[in-house]
């Protein structure tokens, strides 16, 4: 069920949302052990918001298109009175003394919240198998991985466990799992949507988004999460548009370029071969096309992987058995307190992260690494922002290959890695860029395209996104499980 | 490298035991070889970006304002005493 | 060997906003322990920091004051450690690019004009309190409700060479910043901090020493006792051919020492970085010009002006301006009563000399400055003698009554009727008959001794003009 498709229901009273809740939870009862997407749920407070939506309704009083509709949060959105755990044994049993933005937001719209979503622990990882909580599965192919940090979200739309919903993208972590999982999802502009509320991986890149089973479901989300928050000092003081206004309107005449650099090393034919079919889609439906370059991208995941866990370093030394979280039970002292906390509670991943961050901000290091990587990601962002004075949109390829098996690259970081390597760019330079399915592979998984746009284009990409979900047939298709 | 890498441990209050720390230190190495690919280009006339977007200036006028339920906040704490959060004793540094 | 010292101060303010630097939060003193926190100053996971405006302009206000450049783009970096009263993991400062650079500050000591470097101003978050007396041998624990209110750091250059000099200069900032408005100066709640570096080099050379960093210093005098303890001890091993260590010390005023910190011998890496969660800084001329036109009249300008509006000598003026409490009294009493020197006076010697010995503020006493302003116009009218004056004057000190009052109430009306004083000096003078003769043989210098018991016998009340008056005339 889509956002859309089940607020028109809701709305001819075809449906309550009480009813549907029940078989949401129901459908999770039944595919969750299979999946693993959901790490908590709220069926308590779910079935209470279903039913005070109803009683709206026969009221005659929706709060809009949000109202009654049944989406989940990727654990790492906080959420007052339910534990937010950040896919982390530090925060197993973390329960926020305070309501984050977009949680607050999701309530005030009516949305009924299924639950929290599995992802990679404090979103550090691409294939989901970084939970401290057991990996997620790609409903499409149960020995693949769903994508990351996301997984969760992506494996929860594509298996309809919920109608729609949220994750964050630091480096590619909604797109990619989207891609993975043949949905719709959402990187905004850095600052379009609040990060208060948003438990931080790499503030400067960090971005929630919404993941959905099509183009018109993420304006929804989209018109939902948008807007300036005082909370948060990145976020953009700029009017929010209905993102749903701009989704019929024609794409012929307009230019969408693709960067020679994205098809180089380690890219998968059929991955190829599938945006080279999209793009001419494209320009059947009246666009143009044509080839650009950005001339730095091959620098974007080294510089990415400098800035993202030098922040990273800091944002987790919160996490110390002091104030919440977890704490050793037998301290012998403070030291031994702290080391043995964090130690206990990061998982491998977050703590080659953490000590990666602590190097290149460390004395001697920082000009060389910290500071460097800085100034690449002003090249890569300039190099952005002359391409996209020249075409409306850039179309890549959201992934190099398709889902990979579950374990076939937990030990080697960089080739995990570089499964974002055409997403991390896009995190660098602050742009909004939109993953949507756009092919299968032969053993029938999921392939998705990315559009990237200029600063606070959102409308732009829905507009193209929307145009060619209309004229194919991919985003319809539905794993069977 | 090794020693780089458990002065960093130290720094950000982890140990790990031996064999993790070899592990760790292989797969740090490799990333490291990997971001030196950076030192390719010349960024001397560079600005460094430390915001994706340009934007300066957000305030808040001065107002208290109590939070809610500041009580929670110590509520949650895994060790408490009289609504203060307890750690081991630290000697003294001021 | 003859050493001189090199000192320089660090002092931390904390200003004056009603909430916190990065949350609302108050930053009132004395609540109950963790009753001003909120997620944000607690460090919770997916908590924001959002800036202070007030605390910027406060900020500006003292780089201003101090003659400092506003530098147009400041940037708020974390500074990396760990610590209880320290949540997030990091403090938020600005370091590389801070707000104010290159201002500077006149002392005088000893009569010696010196001006002081300020090398920076910078904006940073306090941490919480750990507390150690809580009754647990094995735990500390910490309140975080002055965690994240707003400080400013203050760093002057390697520029003093005395204690003295460093008590002057702290004495001096303190000032400034409580006149305008940015700090209530109050040492004993922590508000006002200062740290010392202090090295020594011989006289004459060039190169620095190693120098040490006191800290715990919170008043002017546990300033120069700690310093010149410092100076002593560097000096003793320096003349032992011994090596001074760079480290942190603590003054500890009860045993007159400094003491070195116990800190693990692990160097400090902050791993400073610019704070993603905060925008760049930017204050530019127009904001920086309206600051300016907000500032009020700093210490030299009033006293500039009680030189030229009232008449005062420069010394007086210096007195009275060198805190704005003092200075407002002043003026206060003179809107009362306009005879500035009078009650200069009056302030400088009476005033001044019960707040030292009672160790209290201008602020905290009971006598009100119109209050002494009519005292002295009393005086001046010959109500009252100067004498009496001194009793009223403690009279309204320790109880804040008026001096109508204070004279009804225990009959201190000089008595002017010369019929009585005469009636007095007869009784005297027929007593006295000895040194009646003295004074007649030419030793008039018994004259004071009869005007001080026909004082004494009026109870100090007889006006004496007319005392002297009627004396001579009575003598002769």
């Amino acid at each position: 069920m889509k956002v859309k498709e089940l607020s028109e229901k809701l709305a001819r009273k075809e449906i309550a949302s009480v009813e549907i809740t029940e078989s949401y939870f129901k459908k999770i009862e039944k595919l969750n052990p299979k999946l693993n997407c959901y790490l908590t749920l709220c069926k308590e407070s779910a079935l209470k918001t279903a039913k005070e939506s109803d009683e709206r309704r026969s009221k005659g009083k929706t709060l809009g298109p949000l109202d009654g509709i049944p989406i989940a949060l990727k654990d790492i959105f906080i959420t007052e009175g339910v534990k937010t755990t950040c896919a982390s044994k530090i925060l197993e049993n973390y329960n926020p003394p305070y309501e984050g933005t977009t949680a607050a937001a999701f309530k005030k719209a009516g949305a009924v919240l299924l639950g929290k979503l599995n992802m990679d622990e404090f979103a550090m990882g691409s294939s989901n198998e970084f939970s401290a909580f057991g990996p997620v599965k790609n409903p499409w192919n149960l020995d693949c991985i769903p994508g990351g940090s996301s997984g969760g979200s992506a494996a929860a739309v594509a298996a309809d466990l919920c109608v729609a919903a949220t994750g964050t993208d630091t480096g590619g972590s909604i797109r990619q799992p989207a891609a993975l999982c043949n949905i719709v999802g959402l990187k905004p502009t850095y600052g379009r949507v609040t990060r208060y509320g948003l438990i931080a991986f790499a503030s400067s890149l960090d971005q929630a988004g919404p993941m959905t089973k099509d183009v018109t479901d993420a304006a929804l989300m989209m018109n939902v999460m948008a807007g300036f928050d005082p909370m948060d000092s990145t976020s953009l003081n700029v009017p929010v548009p209905d993102y749903t206004a701009s989704l019929t309107k024609p794409i012929n005449g307009l230019k969408l370029g693709i960067p020679k650099e994205y098809f180089i090393d380690g890219i998968d034919s059929e991955v190829k071969q599938a945006i080279e079919i999209a793009a001419k889609k494209y320009e059947t439906l009246g666009a143009k096309v044509e080839t650009i370059s950005l001339p730095h991208t091959k620098y974007a995941v080294p510089a990415y992987y400098i800035i993202a866990p030098a922040e990273a370093s800091a944002n987790l030394a919160r996490y110390d058995g002091v104030r919440f979280g977890l704490r050793t039970p037998k301290p012998e002292d403070l030291l031994d307190l702290y080391e043995k906390s964090r130690t206990f509670g990061f998982g491998p991943e977050v703590t080659l992260r953490i000590v990666l961050g602590t190097y290149v901000l460390s004395t001697g290091y920082y000009d060389a690494y910290y500071l460097k990587a800085q100034k690449v990601r002003t090249l890569i962002k300039k190099d952005f922002l002359e391409a996209l004075q020249k075409v409306d949109a850039i179309l890549t390829p959201t992934a190099p290959t398709p889902a990979f098996k579950i374990g076939e690259k937990t030990d080697d970081p960089l080739k995990m890695y570089l499964s974002d390597i055409f997403t991390i760019p896009v995190n660098l330079a602050g742009l909004p860029a939109l993953s949507l399915p756009c092919g299968f592979s032969k053993a029938g998984l999921p392939i998705g395209m990315q559009l990237i746009g200029k600063h606070l284009g959102e409308e732009k990409l829905f507009q193209i996104g929307f145009a060619y979900e209309q004229a194919t047939e991919w985003h319809k298709r539905r794993p069977a499980l | 490298m090794k020693k780089v890498l458990e002065k960093m441990i130290r720094l950000a209050r982890l140990k790990l035991p031996e064999e993790e720390m070899n592990r760790l230190t292989k797969k740090t190495e490799h990333v490291l070889e990997y971001i030196e690919r950076l030192k390719e280009l010349n960024t001397d006339d560079i600005e460094p970006t430390s915001h994706a977007i340009e934007v300066v200036n957000a305030f808040r006028e001065d107002a208290a304002t109590p939070f809610s339920n500041p009580k929670k906040i110590v509520e949650i704490a895994p060790k408490s005493f009289e609504n203060l959060f307890e750690v081991p004793r630290v000697i003294d540094e001021g | 060997m003859k050493y001189e010292a090199v000192i320089g101060l660090e002092v931390h303010a904390q200003l004056a906003t009603k909430s916190k630097l990065f949350c609302p939060c108050s930053t009132a003193f004395g609540a109950k322990p963790n009753t001003n926190i909120c997620p944000v100053c607690s460090g919770q996971a997916g908590a924001l920091p959002v800036l202070n405006k007030m605390a910027v302009e406060m900020a500006v206000k003292s780089g201003l004051a101090l003659g400092c450049t506003i530098q147009e783009k400041s940037i708020f970096a974390r500074k990396n450690y760990f610590y209880p009263d320290l949540p997030k993991g990091y403090q938020i400062s600005q370091y590389e690019k801070p707000l104010c650079l290159n201002g500077h500050l006149d002392i005088v000591t000893d009569g010696k004009l010196k001006r002081v470097h300020i090398q920076r101003i910078h904006m940073e978050e306090d941490a919480g309190k750990l507390l150690h007396e809580t009754g647990h041998e094995n735990f500390s624990h910490v309140d975080l409700n002055r965690c994240s209110t707003p400080l400013i750091e203050i760093v002057s250059g390697p520029d003093l060479s005395t204690p003295q000099e460093a008590a002057d200069t702290y004495r001096k900032l303190r000032n400034i910043l409580v006149y305008l408005e940015v700090c209530d100066g109050n040492m004993q709640e922590g508000n006002l901090r200062c740290d010392a570096n202090v090295s020594l080099r011989p006289i004459g050379a060039k190169a620095f020493g190693t120098r040490s960093e006191i800290k715990n210093v919170n008043s002017f005098k546990f300033l120069e006792n700690a310093i010149a303890y410092e100076i002593k001890r560097q000096a003793e091993i320096l003349d032992g051919g011994g090596k001074v260590v760079q480290e942190t010390r603590l003054w500890n005023q009860a045993k007159q020492m400094t003491t070195s910190m116990r800190s693990k011998e692990e160097a400090h890496d902050y791993r400073y970085f610019p704070d993603p969660d905060l925008l760049p800084l930017v204050v530019d001329t127009l904001w920086i010009e309206k600051i300016k036109s907000s500032l009020p009249e700093l210490p030299e300008a009033k006293a500039e002006r009680f030189v030229s509006d009232y008449g005062l000598p420069e010394q007086d003026a210096q007195v009275l301006t060198a805190e704005k409490p003092m200075a407002h009294y002043f003026e206060e009493c003179i809107v009362g009563f306009n005879a500035p020197k009078k009650i200069a006076n009056w302030i400088m010697a009476e005033l001044m000399r019960e707040l030292k010995s009672r160790e209290l503020d201008i602020t905290q006493i009971k006598m009100k400055p119109n209050q002494l302003a009519h005292m002295v116009a009393l005086i001046e009218n010959g109500t009252i003698s100067g004498a009496i004056g001194k009793t009223i004057f403690m009279e309204m000190l320790n109880s804040g009554t008026d001096p109508d009052k204070i004279i009804e109430a225990k009959g201190l009306k000089q008595v002017t009727d010369t019929s009585t004083i005469e009636i007095v000096i007869d009784k005297i003078i027929a007593k006295e008959t000895e040194n009646v003769q003295r004074y007649k043989s030419g030793k008039t210098n018994v004259f004071g001794f009869f005007v001080g018991a026909v004082m004494k016998e009026m109870g100090g009340k007889a006006n004496p003009k007319i005392v002297n008056e009627i004396l001579r005339k009575k003598l002769n």
